[in-house]
């Protein structure tokens, strides 16, 4: 047995060398989340507004355009029960918060929420100190190297090896060099973009959206409870991904966006799908904003937001 | 259950060690999902004083390796194509659903079958020796010679408890033989969950299985398909029930019945894949390093046990090293083992 011991400990301890390293270099890059965890730590007492969804809100807001403090907690891929988790977390230190700004675009009521393995648990526990989990937390539950090799391992090349980095983050955590997308690559060209492949759900899933809804409510009735202003937002999507769009599944969200300005009275909408202002060259790809799209959008966020103290 | 019931039989004695009995029926690595152990397998082996085997240990670990590779580096990266393609139906071609239903067959036989290895692996890791439930499926000739190769451990159980039962006194008659494997394989497919689907999935591998026993004759020999599909060359036999399992594979798979002929029946009109790209991702380039390790290493339980007695230790250790980095670097995105639910 002694002998299987010592096998396997100058088996493993190679390993183990190497993962302590690697999570050392992870954690010593600055990524979108750790400034974004620092500015909550360091704001949380003047922050005001607070930005859920996913990366479709990640990349159409960028809180330098927003008078009040801001902190943009959207990710790409993030659902609601993600954002209500974050929400609920963050709640206690962000005292002066008054206004959350949810995200309910063409689809988002038809997918599903993030599952228990959401990878960004890890993240969000290490730089936001928010449990994602459901269950008490373990020191490796914020492991970030581990979460999601992958994403991370490209990290490391890029930073360390390649010495690349197209990311330019402001203090908010928003990447102010995004433009390289789909769009710029077709030189923003009418008939290339109306040529090319357009990633759209148009699959209606009456199980998942019942309970997504139902979800979206609880979320509310949260807001609602802690008298907090809410502004749904659907961030501005291109022409060519507009008339894609499968009209039940737009008529269907749109029908519970009405029941909800009835019920509730402090909610306002930002429903900016076809919006006129945004240009195919303020787009990074059909649904994505660029930092140009960003800084309109965000204006026109302001604009909301400051209305809500009239 | 079968404790229960061979005890009835007076096929097994009943033990009187309460805490032997507690054991067997809690042993967490295949308390989950399997391999479904019989109590004349698993609780002797409780009774029997236990010795470190340092060989056995070792076999463990690379067991264990072996199925972490196959469920987080193949099965969760062609989840992640098969999710993609499913997802939509309605929007793919032909191409991409007949491409999405072989690779979630990859998908499910790497997610159970490495569950299976991890189990196996971590029992012997405590002097436990359980049976073996895969053995290289996608290489069977037929569809009655893939029962016996996937999910070897739940075909002997309802062979045992259903089948054996329901043709004992017609033991020569094609017809009653015929009703009992449509109970059999009802059953099985009903295992796997309360729907539609599975009922079919079950009920369509009655029917092939079936087919492919019915007997006939020929220059006054008694005959069947079997027969034929063992004479025939390897490559045309492999992919006829390679073909079927797939079919079977779209009920497992799809959301309802409905979905599920939506779906072969658009793979029958071929209609064309506008954006059909058959490597989504590199990653899906491990469904063929796996199938062509299986395939050389044939004769042994698993590819590490091959490289056992053909490498050195320097080269052994590496080939690990390389596994390990596979599994750090190329894991998928966290999916549930999908037999699980069941």
């Amino acid at each position: 047995m002694l002998k299987f011991i010592k096998y396997n400990l100058w088996f493993f301890i190679p390993i183990i060398i190497i993962f302590i390293l690697l999570e050392v270099l992870v954690v010593n890059i600055p990524t979108n989340f750790s400034i974004i965890g620092n500015y909550l730590d360091k704001n949380q007492q003047t922050i005001e507004v607070a930005t859920f969804g996913s990366s479709q809100v990640k990349n159409a807001i960028n809180p330098v355009y927003i008078d009040k403090e801001t902190i943009n907690l959207a990710s790409t891929m993030q659902h609601h029960n993600t954002d209500f988790k974050l929400l609920k977390q963050t709640r206690g230190r962000l005292s002066n918060l008054k206004v959350v700004v949810f995200e309910v675009s063409y689809s988002h009521f038809e997918i599903g929420h993030n599952s228990k393995y959401y990878w960004k648990s890890n993240v969000f526990l290490k730089y936001y100190d928010v449990n994602l989990l459901d269950r008490v937390s373990f020191p490796s539950d914020s492991l970030l190297f581990i979460s999601h090799p992958g994403y991370f391992s490209k990290l490391l090349a890029d930073t360390y090896i390649r010495k690349i980095s197209s990311i330019k983050n402001n203090k908010y955590g928003y990447n102010e060099n995004r433009y390289k997308g789909k769009f710029k690559k077709l030189n923003y060209d009418a008939t290339a973009i109306s040529n090319s492949y357009v990633k759209i759900n148009l699959r209606a899933n009456t199980k998942i959206f019942n309970y997504n809804v139902a979800f979206f409510y609880k979320m509310l009735d949260y807001c609602q409870q802690e008298n907090l202003q809410v502004i749904i937002i659907s961030p501005p999507t291109h022409y060519n991904y507009n008339k894609l769009r499968n009209s039940f599944i737009l008529k269907r969200r749109d029908s519970v966006l009405a029941e909800i300005s009835e019920k509730y009275n402090n909610v306002s909408f930002l429903i900016a799908e076809q919006d006129p202002d945004f240009t195919a060259r303020k787009f990074w790809n059909e649904n994505h904003l660029n930092p140009d799209g960003a800084k309109l959008f965000s204006k026109k966020l302001n604009k909301i937001i400051n209305q809500l103290d009239e | 259950m079968s404790y229960t019931i061979d005890v009835y039989r007076n096929k097994s004695k009943a033990t009187n060690n309460l805490l032997q009995f507690l054991c067997f029926v809690s042993f967490f690595p295949q308390l989950v999902a399997g391999p479904i152990e019989r109590a004349k397998n698993l609780l002797p082996q409780f009774n029997k004083e236990r010795s470190f085997s340092i060989s056995q240990s070792k076999d463990g670990l690379r067991l264990i390796l072996w199925g972490l590779f196959k469920k987080m580096v193949v099965a969760d990266n062609v989840a992640v194509a098969v999710n993609a393609i499913y997802l939509n139906p309605d929007e793919q071609g032909s191409l991409s659903l007949f491409y999405a239903s072989v690779l979630f067959f990859f998908q499910i036989y790497c997610d159970f079958s490495g569950y299976s290895d991890i189990a196996i692996g971590s029992a012997k890791l405590f002097g436990f020796k359980l049976s073996k439930n895969f053995n290289i499926p996608y290489l069977a000739r037929s569809v009655s010679e893939f029962w016996q190769r996937w999910h070897i451990t739940l075909t002997k159980w309802f062979a045992e408890y259903v089948y054996a039962p329901i043709i004992k006194k017609h033991k020569r008659s094609y017809l009653v033989k015929t009703i009992a494997l449509f109970v059999t394989m009802g059953l099985i497919g009903l295992w796997h969950g309360a729907n539609w689907t599975f009922l079919v999935f079950g009920i369509y591998q009655a029917v092939t299985i079936s087919i492919e026993r019915i007997p006939f004759k020929i220059g006054g020999k008694k005959v069947s398909l079997n027969y034929y599909l063992n004479k025939m060359p390897f490559g045309f036999a492999v992919t006829y029930s390679f073909i079927l399992i797939t079919t079977s594979c779209i009920f497992f798979r799809a959301e309802n019945i409905e979905s599920a002929f939506y779906i072969i029946k658009k793979i029958g009109s071929f209609v064309p894949s506008e954006h059909f790209n058959p490597v989504i991702t590199g990653r899906l380039l491990f469904i063929p390093l796996l199938v062509i390790l299986e395939y050389f290493t044939r004769t042994k339980n698993h590819p590490f046990e091959f490289f056992e007695k053909k490498y050195s230790k320097p080269v052994r250790w590496l080939i690990y090293y390389i596994f390990i980095f596979f599994i750090f670097r190329y894991v998928g995105p966290k999916e549930e083992f999908i037999y699980f639910q069941f």
